[in-house]
């Protein structure tokens, strides 16, 4: 059986929606909160995760922790350090950041799929560089959020509220692609063609998206490889990939 | 005289930055330093093609850079213990400071992406703020790097140090701290901060302790340093340059190319055996008072390869 790892900072609504989506599509799943607990990790003749003395080797990880190797620690993580003293806080955090960039590393050097590694938090941190790449990208950057679109590689997961189009589904992709993630949101600023992207996480609210459940099993199952008709939820109007490709090569008359 | 330009990330109190600075004075190159601050990086001007300071200078327009250091600007507080009411505004300070160095980091991306040659690169440093993950790579290259643990656990830690017949050190996970070394009396004493946040521990390797320059992946110095201490920083008795040999050139050279470091500085263990053990690959090593120590010009080696993209 396909074991997920959902790894996060604190308690997170999310990485829940995300656990009840995998039991529902028969995956067996677990929620590792870095409040509650730490990994160990073990290099000698082998090399090994551990938590509670067992060994940790998921098939796949969803990383909603905010470690990563650009710099100084996130607020989240600062956030559950139980030291009392200001500095030893932040080098608490530190410390503790230096473990899960190892983690996360050794688990994808065993070939397990971690979504999104930690270079694609760091690359969230890095406004200036991602304006940038927009503007590389001939993508005007806007100011104002007027939606969160989810992205799960390079698809646009559609809210039943939703109605995107293929400019705005183009764009997202393209801050997507920029990001090197996988799984992400983006906030946009829309206008009467292409949107405007405004920012964009790593980490995805699902309670920015509706309920969040409508999303959570869809593209949970696009990130495991199962096929669409063994989602419990119809997943048709939520990838609007689809709709991109069939207005490119409308089908014939 | 050298028609490339050149640039320090560093401050010019650095006794690095100074050596190379003078070292490309030396082969007619005269380097901008820059600190990379809020207060220098606030009025630069980004764009697809430039990154452009206020004076009009353009640093994209740069062949190289010697990234020395990047300062972390952490948030300090005048009193140890930590006042809920003051929480909020501190994490706020200190997620400014974050965002503050991903603006420094920004600019290497955006200039490595502009074809300026960084030394090194943004991802060593990367690197750099995890050993065990740098280990990790070192390791998958096929060289030797101590066992360790990284936990919060002190049962796993004892354990650990019985496995290692009890000589083992400890050390941050994180790096810049010393290495000390591990008793069960330490874990026992200590096991209340081990509990909040983890250490590493290592397999205590000894023997002499060799320090190795590269560039490109070859030798450009090594000297060993004698110590009496299990942690030579600061307890250095002497220090003498040293002709390596071939497998330690092949070993430091293979180190610094798993972590894609064009200027690495590498510890490395030699038991006398031929068994050696990296310790260390530092994207960022101190040289200027070892190079004086030993007899060695490490900044003119660097200073080559900024100056002319090459250092032979």
């Amino acid at each position: 059986m396909t074991e997920l790892l959902l790894l996060c900072d604190a308690p997170d609504v999310t990485a829940d929606l995300f656990r009840q989506a995998a039991q529902g599509l028969g995956v067996d799943a677990r929620l590792v909160r870095l409040d509650d607990t730490q990994p160990t990790l073990r290099l000698g003749h082998d090399v090994a995760v551990e938590l509670d003395g067992a060994r940790l080797q998921p098939d796949i990880v969803i990383n909603r922790c905010s470690a990563n190797p650009s710099g100084l620690p996130s607020v989240e993580a600062l956030a559950r350090q139980s030291i009392g003293s200001w500095s030893g806080r932040f080098a608490a955090a530190r410390e503790e950041q230096g473990l899960l960039l190892a983690v996360l590393d050794a688990w994808e050097s065993f070939g397990v799929t971690v979504v999104n590694p930690p270079a694609v938090e760091a690359r969230s941190v890095m406004e200036h560089w991602f304006a940038v790449q927009m503007a590389h990208a001939n993508i005007e950057t806007g100011r104002r959020v007027d939606e969160t679109v989810a992205v799960v590689d390079g698809r646009v997961a559609q809210r039943p509220d939703q109605t995107l189009n293929v400019e705005t589904l183009r764009v997202c992709q393209a801050v997507a692609t920029v990001a090197e993630a996988r799984l992400c949101e983006v906030d946009v600023e829309m206008g009467e063609g292409a949107c405007r992207p405004v920012a964009w996480r790593p980490r995805v609210d699902l309670l920015a998206h509706g309920d969040g459940a409508a999303l959570a099993g869809p593209m949970l199952a696009h990130l495991l490889g199962i096929a669409p008709q063994d989602v419990p939820v119809s997943p048709v109007d939520l990838f609007v990939e689809d709709l991109v490709t069939n207005l490119e090569s409308p089908p014939g008359p | 005289m050298a028609d490339r330009a050149v640039a320090i990330f560093g401050g010019d109190d650095d006794p690095q930055v100074r050596t190379v600075g003078d070292a490309l004075r030396a082969r007619g190159v005269e380097p901008t330093v820059v600190r990379l601050v809020p207060d220098e990086l606030a009025v630069w001007g980004w764009g697809t093609g430039h990154l452009r300071r206020d004076d009009g200078f353009d640093l994209g327009s740069l062949a190289a850079v010697y990234v020395r250091g990047v300062p972390a600007i952490v948030p300090r507080h005048p009193t140890s213990v930590v006042a809920e009411a003051e929480r909020a505004e501190w994490e706020a300070l200190a997620e400014r400071g974050r965002r503050w160095h991903g603006v420094a980091r920004s600019a290497q991306l955006h200039l490595e992406s502009l074809g300026v040659e960084m030394v090194n690169p943004a991802a060593c440093f990367w690197y750099h703020r995890s050993k065990p993950a740098a280990d990790l790579r070192v390791r998958a290259a096929g060289l030797r790097v101590p066992a360790s643990v990284v936990t919060s656990d002190p049962e796993v830690a004892h354990a650990f140090l019985d496995e290692s017949d009890g000589e083992a050190v400890f050390k941050p996970v994180a790096g810049g701290g010393a290495c000390r070394v591990l008793t069960h009396d330490v874990i026992d004493a200590r096991s209340a901060e081990l509990g909040r946040a983890p250490v590493l521990f290592q397999e205590r390797c000894r023997g002499r302790d060799l320090r190795i320059y590269t560039v490109d992946g070859a030798v450009v110095g090594a000297a060993v340093i004698h110590t009496d201490n299990v942690d030579y920083r600061g307890h250095e008795t002497g220090v003498d340059a040293i002709e390596v040999t071939d497998e330690i050139a092949t070993i430091a050279g293979r180190a610094a190319d798993a972590l894609g470091m064009v200027f690495a500085g590498i510890d490395i263990k030699d038991p006398g055996t031929g068994d050696y053990t990296v310790l260390d690959v530092n994207p960022s090593p101190m040289f200027a008072s070892l190079s004086e120590a030993a007899g060695l010009d490490i900044a003119d080696a660097l200073a080559a390869r900024l100056a002319e993209g090459s250092f032979r």
